[in-house]
Parts: C-alpha cells; sequence; structure tokens
C-alpha cells in the first residue's frame, strides 16, 4: 500500500447502482480468495464510507466526531444489509474497511492543507475518531506514514495497527479478521503503540528543533 | 533489531504490562537477562508509552454495544425463526443467553443461547446435526434437553434449551449452608446424570458449576445439567489456530478443562474428562476453591496455563483447607505449601457454609474423600474413574462408611511427595525427570501390551515407592542425591525381580531412562544393554518392548557419541520396527530422527537434514511441539558443526545468525513448554550464550553463561553436561574480553568433571583436553600445560584421532610448552620435524602453529625468524583478531608481536601493537547485540 498512490487509485469509480446483491457476491468470492473481488471491493466500501463520513465530518461538523466504528458499521449494513453472511467474508470487508478510511482520511487532510503539529500533541490521539477535528487532520498524515514505516520493518505488526486502528475492532475482531490468536493481536498492538509513538515524537522533535 | 530480538521485545512488554507500572522496568532488567539491547529496547517503549493516551482507546464508544452485542438485529423484543426473545438472562465468552418464548409446535418458554461472532456457523451447526440424535434419546430428570439448534439472520448459530431457573450449584449450596454429606448427594445426583449422557454417547465436554443449575422442586433441591452437546458443537477441531481464536470459548473452562483437553492435538476427548471435570467440581463443593488457582489461570499466558493444567498437581482438599486457614492468619496449620489466593474465602467461612468447623471439616476430607478427589483429578484419565456411577458409588460407600476403591499413593504420587519432603532443587529437578521416566515406562507398557500391564506396572510402582521410601532423612540427611538412590535399586533389581526377568526388564528401563535424564550415560547405557537383553529374552527381540529399549539404547549411544555402535544398532532396528510398527508410528519416526543424529556425527550432514526435514514435516510429528523441539535441535546441532567443521576462516557470520535465531526460537519454545530451569531450556539458552560469544558479543555471553553456571550448579549438579558447555562459552568469552586467569581454571575444572563420566579415548573428553591447552598457554601455565598435552597425544596415539590433524597441532603444543619453561633446546628439536607439517593444517591451526613457533623463535633470540613468522600467521588470517577453531582471539596473535619487538629491542613497533591491543579490547567490551 502506498499513500502517494492513493491519489490515483483512491477515487472511487464514477456512478453508481444497486450494490447490495453485488457486494455480497464480492465478499463471498474475496473470502474464497478470489483477488479481483478484493480488488472490486475496496471502492465500493470506499464510495460508501466516504459518503458517510462526508456527511458526518462536513454537514454535520459541529459534532466533531467521526465515529469510524459506527461508519463502517452502518456502511456495512447498507452494502450487505442483514443478509447472512460468513464471518471470514465480513474480515474481508473490514479489510477493505480499514484502507478506504485511511483514504478517506487522507484525502480528507490533503485537502484541507492540514498544518503540522507539535510533536507532543499526539499523545492525545486516542482513536480514529479524535483525528476528526480539522486541527488534529495533519496527525492522520504523521500517524499513516509512521505506519508504513512500521510495516517495513514488522508487517505483521502494521497489519494489526491498520485494521484495528482504522475500524476500531476489537481484539478479538482483528484476531478473527487475521487468522491470528487475540493474545497475538494484544501483543503486537502494544508493541505497535509504542513503537509509533516513539517514531511520532521523535519525527516531531525533528521538525520543531532549530 | 531482528526479529528474534523484536519478538521478544514485544514479549516483555505485554508481560510487564501485567505488572504494576512501578515494577515493570525491574521486570525488564529482570527477564531480559543478559540482552543489554533487548532490556534498553523494552525500556524505552514502556517508558514512551506511560500514561499516554496515545491509540489508547481504538474501539470508538458506541462500538462494543453495536457489534459485540449479539449485533445485527438481536435483542430483547426480535424474533429469531419461531422464537421470540423476551429478556436477556446471562452472557459469557461464548455469547449471550435469552429467555424465549416458543410459539410453535407447542407454545412454551425456553432458554436461547446465541453463539457469538467468530465461529463458522455452518460448521457448529453441522457438529450439532451430528449429535443432534443422540442428544434427542437423553432423557433424565436431571439433564435439561437441548430442543433445537439453528442459525441466527445474521448468520450465528444459536441453541434451543429447556429453560432452567436455577442458580450454580455452587453458589445454592453455600447460600442453602449444606453440609458435606448433603452436598455430596447433590453431587451423586450430578454423577447419575452425567453417566445417563455418556451411556447415550454424549460427552459434555465443559461441566462446571454454571453448567450445573439448582432449582427447588417440591422443596428438594434439583440439580439440571445444561448445555450438553454445545461444548462439543462449538468447539472448532483443536488445532493451533482454532484454539488461540478463543480457548475459553471454544474449549472450555481453564479451570475445569481437563489436561487432555487441554493439549493442542488433545482431540480424542472421552467420558474421562467430564470425570475429571466433575472432580474439580467436588473439590469446589468440598472446599470452595478449584483445585487450580482460577485468578491465576486466567492471568497466564496460553501456553503457560495449558502447561499448568498439564503438569501442576493440586493439594489434596485437606491440605487445601489448611491452607485457607493459614491463610487467615489462624496460623495453627502451616503445612501449606503454598499461599491462599482467594483472599476472601478463610477456611471459618467455607466450614461455615458447610455447618462444620474447621478442623472438623478438615478431619472429614482427610482420607478417603480425599483420595477419591484426587482419583478424578489425575492428569493420567487411565487412573481415573472409568465411570460417572463408578464416583457416584464411590462417594456413596464413603457416605456409608464403606471402604472406598480409590486408593492412595500411586509411584508418581510417592516420588512427588518425595520431593516435597525435601525442598532442594537438586531433588526437585532430578525427581521430576523420575517421574517423567516412570510416567514413560508405565506409557509403554500399558500400551503395548495390556494384559500384563496391571501386574508389571504394580510390582514397578511398589518397588520404586520402597527405593523413595527407605531414604530416611535422618540417616542419609535430607539432601540425598537421586544418583545414590538410583544406584542401590539397580543393585537390588537383580535379587529382587529373580524370576520376573519382565519385571526386572522394566525397571531397568525405567533406571536407565532417568539415568539418562540425569546426563549418566554410562550407567544408562549399562541398564539399558541390560533391558534389552532380558526383553529379547523374555518376550522375543522383535517385541515392542525390546525394540522400543533398545532404540533407547542408540539414543544413549549417540550421546555418548559411541556413533559406529549406535549405526550397527539403528540399522538391524529400524526395519523391525517399520514392520513391527509400521512406517508412520511414533516410535519409528523418533528412531529415524536418531538415525539422523548418528549421520551427524558421521558429519554426513546432509544426508541428516534430509531426513530430519522429512520429519518436520511428518503429519504425526507437525503438531507436536515437543518433538518438533526434538528436531529443531537436532538441526542446530547440525548447523553447530558445519560451523566448526567446515569453516576454515572461523564462524560464517551467515551461519551464526541463522543459529542465534534458531536458538532463540527454540529458547523461547522450551520455555513455553518446559518452564525456566527444565534442561531443555537451560539447553537452548545456553547455545544463545554461545552464539553470542560467536559474534563476539563477550560481556553478553559471559553474563548468560555465567547466570547458567549458576543455575544448572544448583539443579543439576556440579558436572552436568549443560553446565560443562557453558564452562565453555564462559572461557572463550572471558578470554575474548582479555582474561587469562580464569579461563585457564574453567577449562581444567571442566576436563577433570569429564574424566570420572568419560571414557579415556572419548572424543569429547579429548577434545575438551585439546581446548584447554591454549588457555592454559594464556595464562602460563606451562608445566601443566605440557603435562596435559602429553596426556593427549597419547590417548590420541592409542584411541584414534578425531580430527585428523589434531596431535600434529597438540605436538606443537607440548614443544610449546617446553620452550615456555626454557627447555629451548629441546623445544627446538620437537619443533623442527613438525614444521614440515604446518601446510597440512587447517587455516586455523596454520595460524596456531606459527604463532606458537614465533613465541619460541623469541625466546631463543632469533627475532627476524620470528618475525617472519608471526607476519606468516598473519598473512594467513588476514585479521590478527582471528584465531583457531573459529574463535575469536583479540590478543593472541597481537601478544606475541608485543613480546616479539619488546625483545628486540624495538619500542616503537611494540608501542603500536599495544595501542592496536588495546583497541581491540575495548571493542570486544563494548561489543554489543546489533
Amino acid at each position: 500500500m502506498n499513500t502517494a498512490a492513493s491519489e490515483d487509485t483512491g477515487h472511487p469509480p464514477a456512478g453508481s447502482g444497486p450494490l447490495v446483491d453485488g457486494i455480497t457476491q464480492l465478499l463471498e468470492a474475496a473470502a474464497a480468495d478470489k483477488p479481483h473481488a478484493a480488488r472490486e471491493l475496496l471502492p465500493l466500501v470506499y464510495r460508501s464510507l466516504k459518503e458517510l463520513a462526508d456527511r458526518q465530518m462536513l454537514g454535520e461538523r459541529r459534532s466533531h466526531t467521526l465515529q469510524a466504528t459506527a461508519l463502517v458499521h452502518e456502511a456495512y449494513l447498507r452494502l450487505v444489509g442483514t443478509a447472512q453472511c460468513r464471518w471470514d467474508s465480513r474480515a474481508h470487508f473490514y479489510a477493505a474497511a480499514a484502507e478506504a478510511m485511511r483514504r478517506i482520511l487522507i484525502e480528507h487532510a490533503r485537502r484541507i492543507g492540514a498544518k503540522k503539529r507539535g510533536g507532543d500533541r499526539v499523545r492525545e490521539i486516542a482513536n480514529v475518531a479524535d483525528l476528526a477535528d480539522e486541527e488534529c487532520l495533519s496527525d492522520a498524515l504523521e500517524i499513516d506514514a509512521a505506519i508504513e514505516a512500521l510495516r517495513r520493518e514488522d508487517p505483521r505488526a502494521a497489519s494489526v495497527v491498520h485494521l484495528r486502528f482504522y475500524t476500531g475492532l476489537s481484539i478479538d475482531e482483528t484476531a478473527a479478521a487475521l487468522g491470528i490468536a487475540p493474545t497475538t493481536v494484544d501483543r503486537e498492538w502494544r508493541y505497535a503503540r509504542s513503537w509509533l509513538l516513539r517514531r511520532l515524537k521523535l519525527d516531531g522533535r525533528g521538525a520543531t528543533s532549530p | 533489531m531482528n526479529a528474534a530480538g523484536r519478538e521478544r521485545v514485544k514479549e516483555l512488554l505485554s508481560r510487564a504490562a501485567l505488572l504494576p507500572a512501578a515494577e515493570r522496568a525491574a521486570f525488564v532488567h529482570r527477564e531480559s537477562g543478559a540482552d543489554a539491547a533487548i532490556a534498553a529496547e523494552a525500556l524505552d517503549l514502556l517508558q514512551t508509552l506511560e500514561d499516554s493516551e496515545f491509540l489508547a482507546a481504538p474501539t470508538g464508544a458506541g462500538f462494543a454495544s453495536t457489534f459485540a452485542e449479539p449485533h445485527f438485529g438481536e435483542g430483547a423484543g426480535s424474533r429469531i425463526g419461531r422464537y421470540k426473545l423476551l429478556q436477556r438472562i446471562g452472557e459469557g465468552g461464548f455469547g449471550a443467553v435469552f429467555m424465549a418464548d416458543q410459539t410453535e409446535p407447542v407454545h412454551r418458554r425456553v432458554a436461547l443461547k446465541i453463539i457469538k461472532a467468530g465461529m463458522d456457523t455452518r460448521q457448529v451447526i453441522a457438529r450439532f446435526e451430528a449429535e443432534r440424535q443422540a442428544l434427542a434419546m437423553m432423557d433424565h430428570p436431571n439433564i435439561a434437553r437441548v430442543l433445537d439448534a439453528g442459525t441466527t439472520d445474521s448468520g450465528r448459530p444459536y441453541f434451543v434449551m429447556e429453560l432452567v431457573r436455577g442458580e450454580p450449584v455452587t453458589r445454592y449450596c453455600d447460600r442453602e449452608k449444606l453440609s458435606v454429606p448433603q452436598r455430596l448427594e447433590l453431587f451423586r445426583d450430578i454423577c447419575y446424570a452425567v453417566e445417563h449422557a455418556h451411556q447415550k454417547g454424549v460427552i459434555h465436554r465443559d461441566l462446571k458449576p454454571s453448567n450445573v443449575l439448582v432449582s427447588v422442586a417440591d422443596g428438594r433441591p434439583l440439580p439440571k445439567v445444561i448445555d450438553f452437546g454445545i461444548a462439543k458443537a462449538t468447539a472448532a477441531p483443536l488445532t493451533d489456530k482454532t484454539l488461540f481464536t478463543d480457548m475459553h470459548q471454544l474449549i472450555g473452562t481453564p479451570e475445569y478443562m481437563s489436561p487432555e483437553q487441554a493439549e493442542i492435538h488433545g482431540v480424542d476427548i472421552d467420558t474421562r474428562s467430564d470425570l475429571y471435570s466433575l472432580g474439580v467440581l467436588l473439590y469446589e463443593l468440598l472446599v470452595g476453591t478449584t483445585p487450580l488457582d482460577r485468578g491465576r489461570l486466567r492471568a497466564t499466558p496460553l501456553a503457560e496455563m495449558q502447561r499448568i493444567i498439564r503438569e501442576e498437581e493440586a493439594p489434596r482438599p485437606s491440605l487445601r483447607l489448611a491452607t485457607l486457614t493459614s491463610s487467615s492468619g489462624a496460623g495453627r496449620f502451616n503445612t501449606a505449601d503454598e499461599p491462599a489466593r482467594d483472599a476472601g474465602s478463610s477456611a471459618m467461612d467455607v466450614a461455615r457454609c458447610r455447618r462444620s468447623e474447621p478442623t472438623t471439616l478438615m478431619r472429614a476430607l482427610r482420607g478417603d474423600l480425599d483420595w477419591i478427589v484426587m482419583k478424578c483429578l489425575e492428569k493420567d484419565r487411565r487412573r481415573r474413574y472409568g465411570t460417572a456411577t463408578a464416583l457416584a458409588d464411590d462417594v456413596g460407600r464413603y457416605l456409608r462408611q464403606q471402604p472406598v476403591l480409590a486408593r492412595p499413593p500411586s509411584a508418581g504420587y510417592q516420588i512427588r511427595k518425595f520431593v516435597q519432603r525435601r525442598k532442594r532443587s537438586v531433588l526437585v529437578a532430578f525427581a521430576i525427570t523420575m517421574v517423567a521416566a516412570a510416567g514413560l515406562t508405565a506409557t509403554l507398557l500399558q500400551a503395548r501390551r495390556a494384559n500384563s500391564e496391571a501386574e508389571q506396572a504394580l510390582a514397578v510402582n511398589e518397588f520404586m515407592r520402597e527405593i523413595l521410601t527407605s531414604v530416611q532423612p535422618g540417616n542419609r540427611g535430607a539432601d540425598v542425591r537421586l544418583v545414590e538412590v538410583l544406584s542401590s535399586a539397580s543393585r537390588s533389581a537383580a535379587q529382587r525381580f529373580a524370576g520376573h526377568p519382565t519385571q526386572e526388564a522394566a525397571v531397568r528401563d525405567m533406571l536407565a531412562e532417568v539415568y539418562s535424564n540425569l546426563n549418566e550415560c554410562r550407567e544408562s547405557k549399562a541398564e539399558r544393554r541390560r533391558a534389552v537383553a532380558l526383553w529379547s529374552a523374555t518376550l522375543g527381540p522383535d517385541s515392542p518392548e525390546a525394540l522400543v529399549s533398545e532404540a533407547a539404547l542408540a539414543r544413549t549411544l549417540i550421546a555418548l557419541e559411541e556413533r559406529t555402535e549406535a549405526a550397527a544398532i539403528l540399522d538391524g532396528l529400524l526395519p523391525r520396527m517399520e514392520r513391527v510398527f509400521g512406517p508412520d508410528d511414533l516410535w519409528t519416526l523418533m528412531t529415524r530422527k536418531y538415525l539422523a543424529d548418528v549421520y551427524t556425527l558421521h558429519r554426513r550432514y546432509d544426508e541428516a537434514r534430509a531426513i530430519l526435514t522429512e520429519l518436520r514435516t511428518h503429519p504425526v510429528l507437525a503438531e507436536d511441539d515437543a518433538r518438533q523441539l526434538d528436531l529443531l535441535l537436532s538441526q542446530i546441532r547440525i548447523d553447530k558443526n558445519l560451523q566448526y567443521s567446515t569453516s576454515e576462516e572461523g564462524p560464517v557470520p551467515e551461519i551464526t545468525r541463522r543459529l542465534e535465531e534458531l536458538a532463540a526460537e527454540c529458547a523461547q519454545r522450551a520455555l513455553r513448554r518446559f518452564g525456566p530451569g527444565a534442561p531443555l531450556t537451560l539447553e537452548t539458552q545456553l547455545w544463545q550464550a554461545e552464539f553470542q560469544c560467536h559474534s563476539g558479543r563477550y560481556p553478553a555471553a559471559a553474563q548468560t553463561a555465567r547466570a547458567l553456571l549458576d543455575a544448572t550448579a544448583e539443579a543439576f549438579g556440579e558436572c552436568h553436561q549443560i553446565r560443562l558447555d557453558a564452562m565453555d562459552v564462559l572461557a572463550f568469552s572471558l578470554a575474548g574480553l582479555g582474561e587469562e586467569r580464569e579461563p585457564a581454571e574453567l577449562v581444567l575444572r571442566k576436563v577433570e568433571c569429564m574424566r570420572p563420566k568419560m571414557d579415556p579415548g572419548s572424543p569429547i573428553l579429548l577434545g575438551a583436553m585439546s581446548q584447554s591447552l591454549d588457555f592454559l598457554s594464556r595464562a602460563g601455565r606451562a608445566t601443566e600445560g605440557e603435562a596435559m598435552a602429553r596426556e593427549l597425544l597419547t590417548a590420541l596415539r592409542t584411541y584414534g584421532g578425531v580430527h585428523d590433524l589434531i596431535d600434529v597441532t597438540t605436538e606443537f603444543y607440548v614443544a610449546h610448552f617446553i620452550s615456555m619453561q626454557g627447555r629451548l633446546d629441546e623445544a627446538d628439536a620437537l619443533y623442527n620435524p613438525l614444521l614440515s607439517r604446518i601446510p597440512d593444517l587447517t587455516k586455523g591451526g596454520e595460524v596456531q602453529a606459527q604463532v606458537l613457533y614465533g613465541s619460541h623463535l623469541v625466546r631463543c633470540g632469533r627475532f627476524e625468524e620470528a618475525e617472519r613468522s608471526l607476519l606468516d600467521a598473519v598473512a594467513i588470517t588476514g585479521d590478527a583478531r582471528r584465531g583457531v577453531g573459529g574463535h575469536v582471539y583479540p590478543d593472541n596473535l597481537l601478544v606475541e608481536f608485543i613480546a616479539l619487538y619488546d625483545a628486540w629491542g624495538k619500542p616503537e613497533q611494540a608501542a603500536e601493537y599495544r595501542r592496536l591491543q588495546n583497541e581491540v579490547l575495548k571493542l570486544s567490551a563494548q561489543s554489543s547485540p546489533q
């Protein structure tokens, strides 16, 4: 995954159509490990999430919240509905949702040209919802860059963060989605939090030092 | 930091997180052992996150309530199929239970349990369907019927059961203050209910108080066991992956789980698992707590939890009660060996809930009830009651004051008591290996020949009991070594079992096993030979007993590096094993592993590696942690040998790195599987130290090795192999740091430890002697060096060289030590014929020979020749820091240069080399993990 590339590929395909049937099939296909399905899934989820996010962030900006999980949930209901769907299909949905959420945030931050904040402020980011604040949006870029840096060193820890941070999945759900043990998720998550924060602080120091 | 290091950091962080903030730093320091880089990284990360809100609440508010709820619709008021949910009456790790109305075909009130997300619904339902027939046949007043199962609209499985309005049996008993006999009556009802299910072929798998609900009907308590069939349906096949997905949910509740259920591949669960859980339930009814501490189990990582369930013996109920009392401060019963953790329940409270007094209650429990409970809790299910009825009947016998069937002390139990009486770690470690061996023998006997099994096992057990109880602390001191006990057992066995050769064979097998665990390989070999002979004579050479015993003999020979005989035995043995046991039998496979080890001893590494690679992926072994570890260790051995034998340049960094990672992985797996202080754990830690040493991380290596020396001395005595190896690593590390005195002491001590245990021609012994020469030389101990070198030379000529060139090198050392003592002409005479052999030596040997000869020339005042010799050595290594045998000798060559220029009167050159030497030493001292 490449941050720069999201400018080009991240935009949803134009036009719209009935989604519900299509996405259920796509999810099942993705679960059956058909790569095309995963590829086609992302734009659909992206579009749905983006609509919802825009409404929340722009239309109802007074609330200043971006409930990632609520958004993902709502997107899921809109796209998949209550049709029967196996868990591993849902796992694919979450993976797509995490990526979609990331792109929405980054795009948004770029659009408003968010200014970099001091290094220590990032300590207060407790979850993705905290990024919805306009003055915090620049942190989205920094956090994303940090996650990418982590991925180069430790792909598994980065996947855990990616999923858990951008969609707010619980430890158990993240474990199920990634097919690893909850204890492993917990361990990776703890490590990744420290690692990311340390990196963000170092970056911050670099930027503010004379 | 490499991947292995990072994994260790993660491990440290997650374990530290369980501790109070103030204790974390100390914990990290303690647990990171010698590895300063890992400690530093862990501490830095810990501190970074301290008090930080960063990503502290990734799951946004409102999420938990929308998703975690049996979500996608179901809640009070909604409908699922024919059922209307009325109100939530319970929830847990599994999901949620609702009271619900069934509308058709009959109108009734039911309990509906929705299993939470994360499982493959189709599989759950399929498994349930498979058992539906059996469940339908269950009809018992003490069993709540399972009526239906299905899938909710959101795709999750649900179960519909008879609605029971009761409370968990333990809570009911305490609230009603039932006496012990009343509780036992209630318990018997539960047993009969479980028996009924067992007879219909249904195993519960998750018996615990919350699944035994008691309501009151007609003024009498009516226990009902709920959830029959559900645990099985919701338990995915126990692979690693599913087990880890959600342990509590998938395979039961740890405190009530039988050891076989806790095994990852414990797929074959039978009715005796339920017997174990019933035992836990009975324990709790009697003393108010579970045998294994709930809080502790819950707070433990999974692997450790499994180990506890598998291995830890609970105190007998009466003893546990005593523990509770002592913790509440009464102090009358100080026999307790562990502090109670249930703060709230003192023995007084427990007794009061049973309308009794602590002392009275304890008297009631001691003896028969203790044994009944402990029989249920046997780790080996063959020792438990065969059926729930048998358990209920024995409880009935107790109530009628008849003798119970449960019998005290098995041999294993005796051994454990033996250990408990003498709480010395020496004995603990020894006796644990003994228990393991006893278990092994029993398994072997029982698995292979069931008819004479009971008699045989009894005789062996009885013998062991006699041996162990004959040791009186009074007359021989509390610290009797197990080896002495064993040797007296060995002496008396022949007479004791005269006329019963198979019993003697079984005892010899066990003694051999224990000796082998204690690394007393020669005794082990002797016992094993006798066992093999006895089995072959009585049951035939192709009997399972003889075959298995012979395989073990091969293993011992491998440990002794008697490779020719080991190879001969395996040659004849493997085809027979394949014929008798089949090619995929565990014994056959492990015997093939021994063959790989023999190949390794013959330095036929490719063949060895091929076997190991095949075995590691063999389905029988793939899931078996302990065997995998075993195979991994054999692979490491190959790499280690490769490292020493094929490389003339010193360690190949790539192999060193691979080895370090392999060893780290092994150490972790061993720690997880066997706990700290276990031989295998120590051995893998040893290798870590060794590889640290190879990569020039001397301070870390020295620290690890020293810690190992302490730990092993305490646990295994002075001369255990692991300890000897640790001495080795320590000597090299210290030498790397420029020490001279202690390394020499260490290698001398090592040789002295080995002498009495080894044949005088043993390659291991000769290798150690050869190794000591250099250390003696550096410490300036020339006379001892000469004696050692001469002895080694004689041995090499008598027994044949191990490494073909070792005797040339040794001759160099003889000359060297003579030269050191100032007998220059004598040395000269020895050196002269040797010089032509120098080009035959390995690169390292060549350097060493040139250095030794160079130092001799310096002593003779032949400075120009000396300089040439030393420069030759430099030219060969290309690096003055490299030396013999792949180890780094930072000052070896440099010291000689300094001596040369000092003697020659060239102070500038001498100063130059001194400066270089200081730099090298500084580098070694600073070297730390990258």
